[in-house]
């Protein structure tokens, strides 16, 4: 297999995570127009809880739904409980809010677990598979991690669209306040949204750590990216974050692969900087219509 | 005397008038801020009856119906429907006791399609059986039918006001506040909306509470009307008798 197909292949396999993280940025974009930098603080937080678990012998895939319970719990507690009371005020406030929660979980990760870099065991073999005589680049764990991406989408498509309580939280997220008048409690909705961005960001974390490795900033490369990709992508279109998360993955593996993986940071604000001049409302945005 | 007095003014809210009266709004105040946009607004609301709200441009007309839809936060007076008070609930709530508000500019979800829209008019509704309800306001309104799995976004000015009274019908509900509904529409349009909301309110006791800038066309479908000024109800009376004075309506309708 060529360098390029390899290249291209872990650059998807990474993308996939990127992409998750974009979701649940979109996620939570739409609904409150507030960009959640403390989506990768919540990741690697719940990654720790499933691996202090592991540790203790709990079952890995019973440690990985615990993870996201956790996930989903604390993103309840944060909207409920902290940006709840800035809704009101200006974005900046919120945001503000957000990084305060980015920090904090991530001193508190420190605290708790220890700042050093640590490995997280993989249930899978990262090890390329075998074909023939030649190694591919994507492993076992490779697999895995686009079944669960697969199965997480699936989920999230089915909840929004053939259910009533996807299609309250897109009303909620659309037109918060005909969405009232109509009998939908709005506040719940934002809840249920950070709930499932918390989630999603356990899944992201639970999915990258054994790449990156697990220590209190490890998400935090992963939320540049995957922040980049959701721009890539629009901010409000689920769709585009994917699609930006797989063009992110692949371009970074690229320029890490060819240029040398110190440029694969500044590659990714090169791809944020050219397609914003292309098309300065990403590449999947609605926004352009519902101006109309 | 008092007694008796008071004895009769009871017997008629509750015996009498009590049968007849939805909403019963009394000294109801709200405020912007400083601002002060209602002051002490005291009317009530028919089954059956369509009554209009009529004013001019920032009498607070608007105010009045976010007030009752619970958008606006009142800070004085009370509001009930049937008897129950909801001066202080929030829209949701408010909604869910049967009042159905249709916000100014035609409040559809723009980005939904039109039969998403629809259902999300009685997606709160238990045990409800919602099909039958789509049949219904689909033969209400018959140019959404073709429409039904296109967004919102894509209908006309006329079809996006069908869409948002027929999903305010949704729910079945006993109260129906409309704000501007012929804004922007052909007069064509708005005369077939009215006609209908018209039959509505004989055949299933609805009230209806309109407010309409254009004060001539809204005394023409309305039963009673109220007048307002810088907030405050200035005439309470039955629409044609609004209609007939002339003094009243160039000082506050301006026709």
């Amino acid at each position: 297999m060529s360098n390029l197909g390899n290249f291209v292949l872990i650059g998807l396999s990474n993308g996939l995570i990127y992409s998750v993280v974009a979701i649940c940025i979109v996620l939570i974009f739409r609904s409150t127009r507030v960009i959640n930098f403390s989506q990768a603080a919540l990741a690697m937080f719940s990654t720790y809880v499933a691996v202090s678990l592991i540790d203790r012998g709990v079952p890995y895939y019973l440690a990985f739904l615990i993870a996201v319970i956790f996930g989903f719990i604390a993103g309840a507690l944060i909207e409920r409980f902290l940006m709840r009371r800035v809704e009101s005020k200006s974005p900046l406030n919120a945001v503000i809010v957000a990084v305060g929660v980015l920090i904090t979980l991530e001193a508190m990760a420190g605290v708790i677990w220890g700042a050093t870099l640590r490995n997280f065991p993989s249930h899978f073999s990262l090890i390329g598979i075998k074909i023939g005589k030649s190694r591919l680049g994507i492993s076992p764990f490779d697999i895995f991690i686009l079944v669960v991406v697969l199965v997480l989408l699936g989920a999230l498509v089915f909840l929004f669209r053939y259910t009533k309580l996807g299609m309250m939280m897109r009303a909620s997220a659309f037109a918060p306040e005909v969405a009232r008048l109509l009998g939908v409690r709005v506040g719940r909705m934002l809840t249920l949204g950070w709930a499932l961005a918390g989630a999603g960001g356990a899944v992201a974390g639970m999915l990258a750590a054994p790449r990156v490795f697990l220590f209190p900033n490890n998400m935090d490369a992963v939320l540049v990216f995957a922040f980049t990709a959701a721009i890539i992508g629009g901010l409000d279109s689920p769709v585009g974050a994917l699609v930006g998360g797989l063009i992110m993955g692949v371009s970074l593996s690229l320029i890490g692969g060819y240029l040398g993986s110190d440029l694969e940071n500044p590659g990714a604000f090169l791809i944020l900087v050219v397609v914003l001049m292309a098309r300065p409302q990403g590449l999947f945005s609605s926004i352009s219509e519902r101006r109309v | 005397m008092l007694l008796f007095d008071t004895f009769d003014y009871w017997f008629e809210v509750y015996f009498l008038q009590g049968e007849k009266k939805l909403l019963i709004v009394e000294g109801l105040s709200a405020s912007y801020g400083p601002v002060k946009a209602l002051r002490g607004v005291t009317m009530s609301v028919d089954r059956s009856k369509i009554t209009a709200v009529l004013g001019a441009n920032g009498a607070g007309k608007t105010t009045l119906l976010r007030t009752l839809s619970g958008l606006v936060k009142a800070i004085d007076g009370s509001a009930s429907i049937d008897g129950l008070h909801f001066e202080n609930k929030n829209p949701e709530d408010i909604a869910r006791m049967g009042i159905s508000h249709v916000p100014e500019g035609r409040g559809v979800v723009q980005e939904m399609t039109v039969d998403e829209n629809l259902r999300l008019g009685a997606i709160w509704k238990k045990d409800f059986d919602i099909k039958s309800k789509l049949n219904w306001v689909y033969e209400l309104f018959p140019p959404l039918l073709p429409r039904s799995a296109k967004a919102a976004f894509t209908l006309s000015g006329g079809e996006r006001q069908m869409l948002a009274v027929g999903r305010a019908l949704m729910s079945e509900p006993k109260a129906l506040l409309l704000d501007e509904p012929s804004l922007g529409l052909a007069p064509l349009v708005t005369a077939g909306i009215m006609s209908l909301l018209r039959k509505l309110c004989d055949d299933q006791g609805l009230a209806v509470l309109l407010v309409e800038q254009n004060a001539r066309s809204a005394l023409s479908v309305a039963d009673e009307a109220v007048v307002l000024s810088l907030g405050e109800v200035v005439v309470s009376d039955k629409a044609s008798a609004i209609k007939e004075d002339a003094a009243l309506r160039h000082h506050y309708l301006g026709f």
